[in-house]
């Protein structure tokens, strides 16, 4: 028995050594000038940067490239060294890197730099060898303007945070500058962990609904993504209540799904896949005239999605459920 | 010859003598300190926030909320007795979680398929992992880790992105349903599966023998039992556990999304580590798992209510553990020495 299993798993690990490993040259610039993009992705199983990495690799794949992604786990010591393997070892042309503070890629920035290869980045703030970046303010600053819009100013609000990924950081700024002169709005904020963010979610709900019952007054749980706010309706459907509007960003599936269904009042609806299919863009337009190439902010306006427009946004963008 | 062992000892132990007040406010607090934890910490909430923390309501969310944890926990807890870890749990439930929408959305086949399917499928994950440590002798640490991280790889193949449509609506009754008014589902599902395991680890010849295969292996094979299928069979509960919690937690959130359940690992292992302080000496057992689930669940909560910073619930989680599991530790040691 142990034998055949000793023999089984050294098949297996053969089999799987040479269906993942790539023919000489490869990773790079290929022997037949075949280029490759690095993606170093926060959370490669999120939908939003799923999105982000398919508009990527459409671009990649229209103008012939490559693409090879790692993912992180939200790490930002694995980003670091995913950039430097990739600088050095690989030798990709670009690389693309999701959600992490350029700050805090230094290592990964000095690696590409010293390899001459163009950085771009979703979300990441513009720094010494980054060519082009999207907007992380933008969709935030419009989550709680709409937010404010629909709720109004009194009442409180349940604020699900997570300010270690960039882009939520700075969403989570929009919404602190923006509530700060509110002084009728009595805001809660809690920061969720990945993993665990759906089940926070549902959690730091939970405990709050405890403190404030039903008839305390308007009522609003702000996710900065989506997956804290469907632990929330999670949370409000266990409990019974249908009290208290939840808002959200990102617009993945499942808050869209709400959204139709009611128990998400309003989702801005984040343009992933042009953001993905922008940056590469970027990058191929960089390599093909790097003299004179000017740092850029990519800017994708988000839409916000309602019950009242969700059909309409559907119709418009039929892939949005079911990608 | 015969040796003649007093009642109520065993061999190898100490007949029981008279304690000194040291030992015993060390032995209540080796055994019952977790419980006493708990107790004070539901006054203190109660006291400081009477009509938020102490309601009907807020119990019964309390104990939905934990309902995941503890059954994921109790699955993990099977393995533990038999001195075995499982860290695929969290991938487990969550690749669960995913496949088990996807059965009904995309494959098209009936809940009452599709969620029988998906526990024999964990079933099967879990035999898996047990084949992998009895059979081919790899560390459970190295074994259910990349179990775990191959179920999360299969599940991005399966499907990026969440599944939310062509799900049928019955399919959110099984977590959010409620067969008894006002009780969510999740919880009697919870009570029926934490009895049926402390059934099978105290009243059947498995548990004693899966206690005995935890306790010495060596003396459990030369007792004539067949260790590896007793773990085996640990390893499997654990994956029908871990797969169960995915579907409920899928049902819960009305769709099926990869890394959902991810979170659970650690909070199981807190909580069958915090039981294993509560009532036994250390010991891994079903209503001490039970116990810790409730105090991290209490904990959170109360602490959420006062609104305390997130921080500080983090220091919680793990000061509590630290605390009651080493507190415990340290009295057991004090009393065998003094």
């Amino acid at each position: 028995m142990k034998r055949i299993l000793a023999l089984a798993a050294a098949v297996g690990l053969a089999v799987g050594l040479t269906a993942c490993s790539e023919p000489a040259g490869g990773g790079g610039a290929s022997d037949d000038g075949t280029k490759t993009i690095g993606v170093v992705a926060l959370v490669a199983t999120d939908a939003l940067n799923a999105a982000v990495i398919q508009g990527v690799t459409e671009v990649a794949e229209e103008n012939g490239w490559k693409v090879h992604v790692t993912d992180t786990n939200g790490s930002v010591e694995a980003a670091n060294a995913a950039m430097i393997t990739y600088s050095t070892t690989q030798k990709m042309d670009a690389i693309a890197v999701m959600a992490f503070q350029t700050n805090a890629l230094q290592a990964g920035l000095q690696s590409a730099q010293a390899a001459d290869i163009p950085v771009v980045s979703w979300g990441g703030e513009l720094g010494a060898g980054i060519v082009a970046t999207t907007s992380a303010r933008a969709v935030g600053q419009d989550s709680i303007d709409a937010l404010l819009d629909d709720f109004g100013d009194e009442g409180a609000i349940l604020a699900l945070t997570y300010h270690t990924g960039v882009l939520c950081l700075y969403r989570g700024y929009a919404f602190d500058d923006t509530v700060a002169p509110l002084t009728s709005l009595n805001v809660t904020r809690n920061e969720v962990a990945i993993p665990g963010q759906v089940e926070d979610g549902t959690r730091f709900t939970s405990a709050w609904l405890a403190s404030n019952p039903e008839g305390s007054g308007p009522l609003a749980v702000w996710g900065a993504w989506d997956e804290p706010a469907i632990g929330a309706v999670a949370a409000l459907q266990q409990s019974g209540r249908d009290d208290v509007r939840v808002y959200s960003i990102n617009g993945g599936p499942q808050a869209l799904q709400a959204v139709k269904d009611g128990t998400i009042r309003q989702v801005v609806w984040q343009d992933g896949q042009t953001e993905g299919a922008e940056m590469m863009q970027a990058a191929v337009d960089y390599l093909a005239a790097p003299d004179g190439w000017d740092q850029k902010t990519i800017d994708v306006p988000g839409v916000v999605v309602t019950a009242d427009n969700i059909d309409q946004f559907l119709t418009e963008h039929p892939n949005a459920l079911n990608p | 010859m015969t040796q003649t062992v007093p009642v109520g000892s065993a061999p190898g132990l100490t007949p029981r003598t008279k304690r000194t007040p040291g030992q015993l406010t060390l032995f209540i607090l080796s055994r019952y300190g977790t419980l006493i934890g708990l107790a004070l910490m539901i006054v203190l909430f109660t006291v400081r926030a009477p009509s938020a923390f102490f309601s009907a309501q807020n119990f019964t969310n309390i104990l939905a909320q934990g309902s995941l944890t503890a059954i994921i926990a109790a699955g993990l807890t099977m393995t533990l007795v038999v001195g075995e870890f499982d860290l695929s749990i969290g991938y487990t439930a969550s690749f669960a979680g995913l496949l088990v929408v996807g059965f009904m959305a995309l494959q098209g086949l009936p809940i009452w398929l599709a969620v029988p399917l998906m526990l024999v499928i964990g079933g099967i994950i879990g035999a898996l992992n047990g084949v992998l440590v009895t059979k081919a002798r790899i560390s459970a640490v190295i074994a259910t880790l990349g179990v775990g991280t191959i179920l999360t790889g299969l599940g991005f193949a399966y499907s990026p992105f969440p599944i939310v449509t062509n799900i049928p609506t019955e399919f959110s009754q099984i977590s959010l349903g409620r067969l008894i008014p006002g009780v969510p589902n999740s919880i009697p599902i919870m009570v029926i599966v934490l009895a049926l395991l402390w059934v099978v680890l105290n009243k059947t010849n498995l548990g004693i023998r899966m206690q005995a295969v935890g306790g010495n292996p060596e003396a459990a094979r030369l007792s004539g039992i067949r260790v590896d299928r007793v773990k085996i069979f640990a390893f499997a509960t654990a994956g029908v556990c871990a797969a169960l919690t995915g579907v409920m937690l899928s049902s819960l959130l009305g769709s099926g999304t990869l890394a959902a359940a991810d979170g659970y690992l650690l909070d199981a292992f807190a909580a069958v580590f915090l039981g294993s302080a509560t009532l036994r000496d250390g010991e891994f057992h079903i209503v001490g798992t039970l116990v810790g689930v409730l105090v991290i669940s209490v904990g959170f909560n109360g602490l959420s209510i006062f609104g305390a910073p997130s921080w500080a619930q983090q220091v919680f989680s793990g000061g509590i553990l630290i605390l009651a599991v080493g507190l415990a530790t340290l009295s057991r040691r004090y009393l065998k020495t003094s």
